[in-house]
């Protein structure tokens, strides 16, 4: 296995720990990872031109099936927004031939061949549960985890494909139990963590983020469990207040198969 | 030999430079990048240097600022580990044109107190020197090649960066031209042997002969003489080998010498070698003197930048101001934060250079000078500054160890207070029925790529809602949204009025502004619209006619600070 790792802004900015601890865990279940020249995913650019948007992005994905490797996501965002843009290059002729001739500029080509994964995705249907419980030599029963989707791996579905059922995914709690863990069920597990609003609306933003964590809480969970660094960078500062700890997927996972704490980000 | 310019040149060169560098220091503690209303006031900013850089020097943070010396000034380790060329340039001009400054420039202070036997003339002086000026040499014609050949996405250097460089390469090549005038000149030989012995006449003509031949100098009028050679090394090896060794150990400037034998009988008429030393001289004097006003200020401010950075307390004090501005003249403009911007190419999109950080750096330093008065200006900085991500890669690059990052915050800051907040900022500052007034009027669009994902001209993507209510029921917004301030329009409402006709009535509203795209309505939505599309696409349109109105509306020159 073999993809093209995309770590986009904010993982390197806010959460290095996140990729240290899937470098590590991905090493360890033997999948390699490339790392090319790689811009902004185009999601922040989004909400104010679809033109810039779509500038950035397909600049990522020619990049990757230049190389006919698979991208590989680590932020939920990031996955959503590649995604997309596959998903208007296929469906909307117009934003197809205005990509081309953008790209043409940068010696760029489009392909459709790349597609766009994410780290949740990949350990479940590629790696596989048998294979990861299979490596896991520190059982990790103590924790209770709560599993914090993540907006963009599982909608808008018809775009994203994290999980076969948007409406009630499970695996995420599945990645959990493999680990050993316990993955506690919480009514909003599926909500918006607040980040997109943290700076525009940060009021609303926090309440958002309230609302989720005394849920998680209220549920019985110990640890809210990541896999997203806005999620990640959103929910930390405020998850003490909560009385609730948090960690990203592939830090509990590393723990699991028996990686040191420090090659996770953890000490 | 002594110039004329010695010593009031001097004086006169360091005196500029001095109140050169006083000058800027005076303005990076007075000047700000900061919104001037949060900014604190200079008196302030002083004693905070004061207190700061004595707790430093004298603080735990001082082997930090040992290490960043010596490590990312003088060993350069982040241009090391990004780009191996320009360390190579970097180093080969720092190596060389350091080391003449103090081997050869400063002998008199440094060499001869270092080695007590110094003579420029004597091995290894002599070769050295060459040595040293072809490194600088080198490395000014790599750094030149590389630009040209480079795609570099710098705007060109402006003249005043290239005077500096220009004074540097006219240094080198007159100090090599220097020393081949005088390995042929025979006024100098003349002037030496008068200075240096007490040779008769009759001891000076072998000596001419053995120098001609065995040390390239050049006579008007005296053929080699086989007979009068060996007399002459008898006479050189007593009078002057100890104070000369073979000037072909100058491997640069000896062959220059060969090239100007043929006029070096004009040469020595003119007193070439003379008027060279003089030039040369004049030539590192104004070097001196322009050092706080070109480029060349980068030799001061880069190291006491990344050595303020090492030594700075945490949490950011109120030297971080004075920092901000010290970064706005320790930026080299190498441009290597350019080549790894995340969103570089957004600047060939928006034709607007001030998306990437080197350019953008440009635009805050005149912002932080006052002199951006132009509203078109102001707004394309804003442009460049609300495009990054933040992903702080500038930051990690920078070779001259610049944060960035922060800089680009409060250049945010400080544009919010001059009449460009951030888009979403912007929206709040009228009602959604205002807005709708307003833009009326105003017709932005995005180019080609936007009007073909445009959703909200295509009644085929929201007619067939039924004003169900299940995208308002899902909404985490409308559900956290009570009382002023909250949504002013539900998801629902706002597909209404994109079926009545009433787009721009939804442009301006909370709803679509605090919209978290987190999909739940298009996802739950039973007739299968696009909802949280439709919603990204309408702030889409919404940024497009308000920064049309917000060019139409700008304000005159001068008002926008």
């Amino acid at each position: 296995m073999k993809f093209a790792l995309f770590v986009g802004c904010k993982i390197p900015a806010l959460v290095p720990q996140y990729e240290r601890a899937a470098r590590a865990v991905l090493g360890r279940l033997g999948v390699e990872l490339i790392d090319l020249n790689f811009g902004c995913c185009g999601y922040p650019s989004r909400h104010l031109r679809l033109d810039a948007y779509l500038a950035l992005a397909c600049r990522n994905l020619a990049k990757a099936s230049a190389r006919h490797l698979d991208v590989l996501t680590l932020c939920q965002c990031c996955y959503g927004s590649l995604r997309y843009a596959l998903h208007l290059l296929r469906h909307e002729p117009g934003v197809r031939v205005a990509v081309a001739q953008d790209l043409a500029k940068d010696d760029l080509n489009l392909s459709e061949t790349t597609t766009v994964r994410h780290l949740l995705d990949l350990l479940a249907r590629d790696v596989g549960f048998d294979r990861i419980r299979a490596k896991v030599v520190r059982d990790q029963h103590r924790l209770r985890l709560a599993a914090h989707y993540g907006c963009h791996a599982l909608r808008p579905s018809d775009v994203v494909d994290l999980d076969n059922n948007p409406h009630a995914p499970t695996v995420f709690e599945d990645l959990i139990r493999a680990t050993g863990a316990a993955a506690i069920d919480w009514p909003r597990r599926l909500d918006c963590c607040g980040a997109p609003l943290a700076e525009s609306n940060p009021a609303l933003s926090a309440r958002l983020r309230e609302v989720k964590l005394a849920d998680a809480r209220a549920a019985g969970a110990d640890t809210m469990c990541t896999a997203c660094p806005f999620c990640e960078a959103q929910l930390s500062p405020a998850a003490k207040d909560a009385g609730l700890s948090t960690l990203l997927y592939p830090q509990v996972l590393g723990l699991a198969l028996g990686i040191a704490p420090a090659k996770l980000g953890l000490c | 030999m002594t110039s004329f310019f010695i010593p009031w040149g001097l004086i006169a060169s360091l005196a500029i430079a001095a109140t050169g560098i006083a000058y800027r220091v005076v303005i990076w503690l007075s000047r700000s990048v900061d919104d001037r209303a949060t900014c604190p006031p200079a008196s302030v900013r002083v004693a905070a240097l004061v207190t700061g850089t004595f707790g430093s020097l004298f603080g735990p943070r001082m082997p930090r600022m040992l290490a960043a010396f010596g490590l990312d000034v003088l060993v350069q380790r982040k241009l090391w580990q990004r780009d191996r060329l320009r360390w190579l340039a970097h180093m080969a001009i720092f190596v060389g044109f350091g080391g003449l400054f103090l081997v050869h420039a400063l002998h008199g202070v440094v060499t001869e107190k270092l080695w007590p036997g110094y003579c420029s003339t004597v091995n290894p002086w002599l070769w050295l020197r060459d040595l040293l000026g072809l490194l600088a040499v080198a490395g000014l014609a790599l750094t030149e090649v590389r630009r040209r050949f480079s795609r570099s996405l710098l705007p060109a250097p402006k003249p005043r960066d290239l005077v500096f460089v220009a004074l540097v390469a006219a240094i080198l090549a007159t100090g090599f031209l220097l020393t081949a005038a005088k390995i042929i000149s025979a006024p100098d030989f003349e002037r030496m042997v008068a200075t240096y012995s007490n040779l008769s006449a009759e001891e000076q003509q072998p000596l001419k002969v053995y120098w001609q031949t065995e040390y390239g100098m050049v006579f008007p009028a005296s053929a080699p003489d086989a007979a009068l050679l060996k007399t002459g090394e008898e006479v050189h090896e007593s009078a002057c080998a100890s104070c000369h060794s073979r000037p072909q150990s100058a491997f640069v400037s000896y062959p220059l010498s060969r090239l100007l034998r043929a006029v070096a009988v004009p040469l020595a008429a003119a007193n070439a070698s003379v008027v060279l030393f003089n030039l040369h001289v004049l030539l590192c004097l104004l070097g001196i003197a322009y050092l706080p006003f070109g480029r060349a200020l980068h030799i001061f401010a880069a190291p006491t930048s990344l050595v303020a950075a090492a030594g700075a307390a945490t949490p950011a004090t109120v030297n971080a101001v004075a920092r901000r501005s010290l970064a706005l003249d320790a930026c080299v403009r190498c441009g290597l934060c350019d080549e790894r911007c995340s969103v570089a190419a957004l600047w060939a999109l928006f034709d607007n250079p001030l998306v990437l950080p080197a350019s953008k750096l440009d635009g805050v330093r005149r912002l932080s000078a006052e002199k951006l008065i132009d509203a078109n200006e102001l707004a394309t900085l804003a442009q460049g500054a609300y495009a990054c991500t933040e992903c702080g890669r500038c930051t990690r690059d920078c070779p001259v160890g610049l944060d960035l990052d922060d800089l680009w915050t409060a250049l945010k800051a400080r544009l919010a207070s001059c009449g460009q907040p951030t888009p979403a900022a912007r929206v709040k500052t009228a009602s959604a029925s205002q807005w709708a007034d307003r833009l009326a009027a105003s017709s932005g669009t995005n180019g080609a790529v936007a009007r073909a994902g445009r959703l909200t001209d295509a009644p085929r993507i929201f007619s067939h809602c039924v004003q169900c209510q299940t995208c308002t029921n899902v909404c985490p917004v409308v559900a956290e949204s009570f009382g002023p301030g909250g949504v002013d329009a539900t998801p629902q409402r706002v597909m209404n009025l994109l079926r009545l006709g009433m787009t721009e009535l939804a442009l301006g509203s909370r709803m679509v502004w605090n919209c978290t795209t987190c999909y739940q309505c298009q996802e739950h939505c039973p007739a299968g619209i696009r909802v949280t599309d439709v919603l990204y696409d309408l702030r889409n349109q919404a940024y497009a006619q308000m920064s049309a109105l917000a060019a139409i509306d700008s304000p005159a020159k001068g008002d926008a600070l």
